[in-house]
């Protein structure tokens, strides 16, 4: 892999203008009266990118396209337009070497343990399989030594105990362990995580989060973190990305979902999430729910429900663009609202970690 | 007098592996309007209560022992049928999986219909009249009226599964996780919904959630269970803020504070325990870092910290501020 490392991008992943259309396939009487195909776009024009050792958390509500934007990236799901890049190369591309390496070097974690494992394999096959798949050599001895390790590393210790045991006797959390050793047993420069936690108790999902915090400390591995729990997401990531109906909304530090976000659908998210305060604030909460993806309404997407909407958003869509360091969001009054950012809000952004205007 | 209390409540299972002590000793209360949260992780009795209170357990599962009293009556002494009558329009549920509990096949009005119709005298033409009534107050457009349940969405389906509950006008209705697969924005929805009935019919609340932030804003009281037991029991406020068992500050710690400072939440060593054969003493004390010797020997009291706000430690009062 060292050509590979020669030519190292500060990126790991560059995701530009990305897009995942799906037909929705038609009765036979559409078909006959000649009706127009009917298209959802889950993910329409995304543009992101990740650094290395970055953890970057793709926050929204079911139906927002984070899911399929990580699906695309490692090309499980064809992209209808724009481009992934990993390590600078197209994730498309044809090239078996390429994609060998690949598959080696980025992993999926999902979210529901319980479904994500063979039932019928024992859990040193499990997580040997990608060491035995991925083309090089390993021997017996060394096999089993570095699912060992692996386990340990995901905190099944003592990992004897647990190699040769079924997916049915663990407990959830301790599935969704094994599912990470499985992910991290390659040393994967790049890991999209969707939704790992979401099943967990607090105290098991404190621990996953933890391990994987751990991992990218010791071998900086990149995260794309998927999640509809903002508080996880400022939690645990660099920077958070806010998707609505498959368009970023706005990306930037973590503190956005802490307060200082600009855009009204991530000011609408931040007031809905529920706080251990006693007295909750009076806060408007948006009426309805997500519109269907397959009639987007004109102008700006998230227009219909805004509290904000004036004219100019249901003709132009607007595009995201940097509002200050670092921060960017897809509204034509963005200014006005980073300029309104009140005293009341929390943590303004400075001393960012990584300021940059680039995305 | 309270509109519900529950004292000295032990439900047990009789599995294969032995009797599971699932609930073991739990009392609380409830006034008129007033919202009680249950929390706690998976496995620590906290929907075997709230379906204790309703009558509603699995066939393994039976009462032990204790007295389920609602308006003053023992609601665990009635039989099945006597039950019947009082479930629905005194007492009533949300679970948490909405989109299985509707029946797919009848439209969703129908369904809520069939729930009025089976517990008061009325007219079809009335039952309907009640229906629209109930769909407005749960904010669902009436166009949604003759729709199937698979016309809906997740959230417009548990906004159909609390109209069915709220149908006969219960004085208490139970919330099984009622929000838990739903999103941010739906599941704030639904919690205000909840907020604005309580408040407008003056009926009570048992919240069970696995989630303490949502208690916050939503309960006046919480229920912290551990192993079936109550861990710490108090108005929000004060457990919240003052927390006394070693096990809610834990649990505290393994829940980011958006509001707070950042700071990576922790674990709790261990396992939940084995509730067959629970540990001897206070069953929190293998997992607990400042167990002394007595709490591997001698099961703690409910211990007083201030007033409403009880601990089962016994150091509870040392852990308290206000000691």
């Amino acid at each position: 892999m060292e050509q590979v490392r020669e030519g190292m991008t500060e990126h790991i992943v560059d995701v530009r203008d990305l897009k995942v259309h799906f037909e929705i396939r038609r009765s036979f009487l559409d078909t006959l009266l000649g009706r127009n195909k009917a298209t959802v776009k889950a993910v329409d024009g995304v543009t992101f990118s990740l650094r290395r050792g970055e953890i970057l958390s793709l926050v929204g509500e079911s139906g927002s396209g984070k899911t399929t934007t990580g699906r695309a990236i490692l090309n499980l799901v064809a992209k209808s337009g724009g481009e992934a890049l990993f390590d600078g190369v197209s994730v498309s591309n044809r090239d078996r070497e390429w994609n060998r390496m690949f598959r080696r070097k980025a992993q999926m974690i999902f979210q529901d343990p319980y479904q994500s494992l063979n039932p019928k394999d024992m859990i040193v096959d499990i997580v040997s399989e990608p060491l035995r798949i991925d083309g090089d050599r390993h021997d017996q001895e060394e096999l089993l030594a570095r699912t060992v390790e692996a386990l340990e590393f995901a905190g099944l210790k003592p990992a004897e105990t647990y190699l040769y045991k079924y997916p049915n006797e663990l407990s959830g959390g301790q599935r969704q362990r094994v599912a990470i050793a499985a992910a991290f047993i390659l040393s994967p420069d790049f890991i999209v995580a969707d939704e790992p936690v979401s099943m967990l108790d607090a105290s098991v999902r404190a621990d996953i989060l933890n391990l994987m915090v751990k991992m990218r400390e010791t071998k900086n591995t990149s995260y794309l973190f998927i999640t509809h729990d903002l508080s996880l997401a400022w939690l645990i990531s660099d920077r958070v990305a806010i998707m609505y109906l498959g368009k970023i909304m706005e990306i930037g530090s973590h503190r956005i979902v802490a307060g200082s976000c600009v855009h009204p659908y991530s000011r609408a998210l931040v007031d809905a999430l529920p706080t251990m305060e006693e007295k909750p604030r009076d806060r408007a909460l948006l009426k309805g729910e997500t519109p269907s993806p397959v009639k987007l309404p004109p102008g700006c997407r998230f227009s219909p429900r805004c509290s904000h909407v004036r004219p100019q958003c249901t003709r132009e869509e607007p595009e995201l663009r940097c509002v200050e360091e670092g921060h960017w969001a897809a509204c034509h009054f963005a200014e006005e609202f980073l300029s309104k950012r009140g005293a009341g809000d929390p943590v303004p952004l400075q001393g960012e970690e990584n300021p940059s205007c680039a995305q | 007098m309270k509109l519900l209390e529950v004292r000295n409540l032990k439900t047990y299972f009789d599995t294969r592996e032995g009797v599971v002590r699932a609930v073991d000793d739990v009392s609380f209360s409830l006034e008129k309007g007033e919202a009680i949260g249950l929390v706690g992780e998976s496995g620590c009795g906290k929907t075997t209560t709230a379906l204790s209170v309703l009558q509603l357990l699995p066939k393994e599962g039976r009462i032990a022992g204790g007295e389920i009293l609602l308006n003053g009556e023992d609601f665990a002494a009635k039989s099945e049928e006597e039950l019947r009558k009082h479930r629905w329009r005194d007492v009533s549920i949300v679970f948490q999986g909405a989109m299985n509990a509707l029946n797919p096949v009848m439209k969703v009005s129908r369904q809520i219909a069939e729930a009025l119709l089976l517990h008061e005298e009325l007219t079809e033409e009335e039952a309907r009249r009640r229906v629209l009534a109930l769909f407005d107050l749960v904010e669902i457009s009436s166009s949604l009226v003759d729709c199937y349940p698979h016309e809906f969405s997740g959230g417009m389906r548990q906004r159909a599964m609390i109209a069915m509950a709220l149908a006969c006008g219960p004085k208490l209705i139970v919330g099984d996780e009622p929000t838990t697969a739903l999103d941010v924005m739906v599941q704030a929805q639904i919690l205000a919904l909840l907020g604005k009935l309580r408040r407008e019919f003056g009926m009570a609340m048992i919240l069970i959630t696995h989630d303490l932030s949502i208690v916050g804003a939503n309960c006046d009281q919480v229920a912290v269970m551990y192993g079936g037991k109550i861990a710490e029991i108090g108005p929000v406020g004060k457990v919240l803020r003052n927390p006394c068992h070693p096990y809610t500050q834990r649990l505290l710690k393994a829940f980011p504070d958006i509001r707070g400072e950042r700071e990576m939440v922790q674990s709790i060593p261990g396992f939940p325990p084995n509730l067959v054969t629970p540990p001897p003493g206070c069953r929190f004390s293998p997992r607990c870092d400042a167990a002394g010797e007595i709490c591997f020997s001698r099961e703690p009291a409910m211990r007083c910290v201030e007033p409403g706000h009880e601990a089962a430690c016994h150091f509870a009062e040392e852990r308290s501020w206000n000691r």
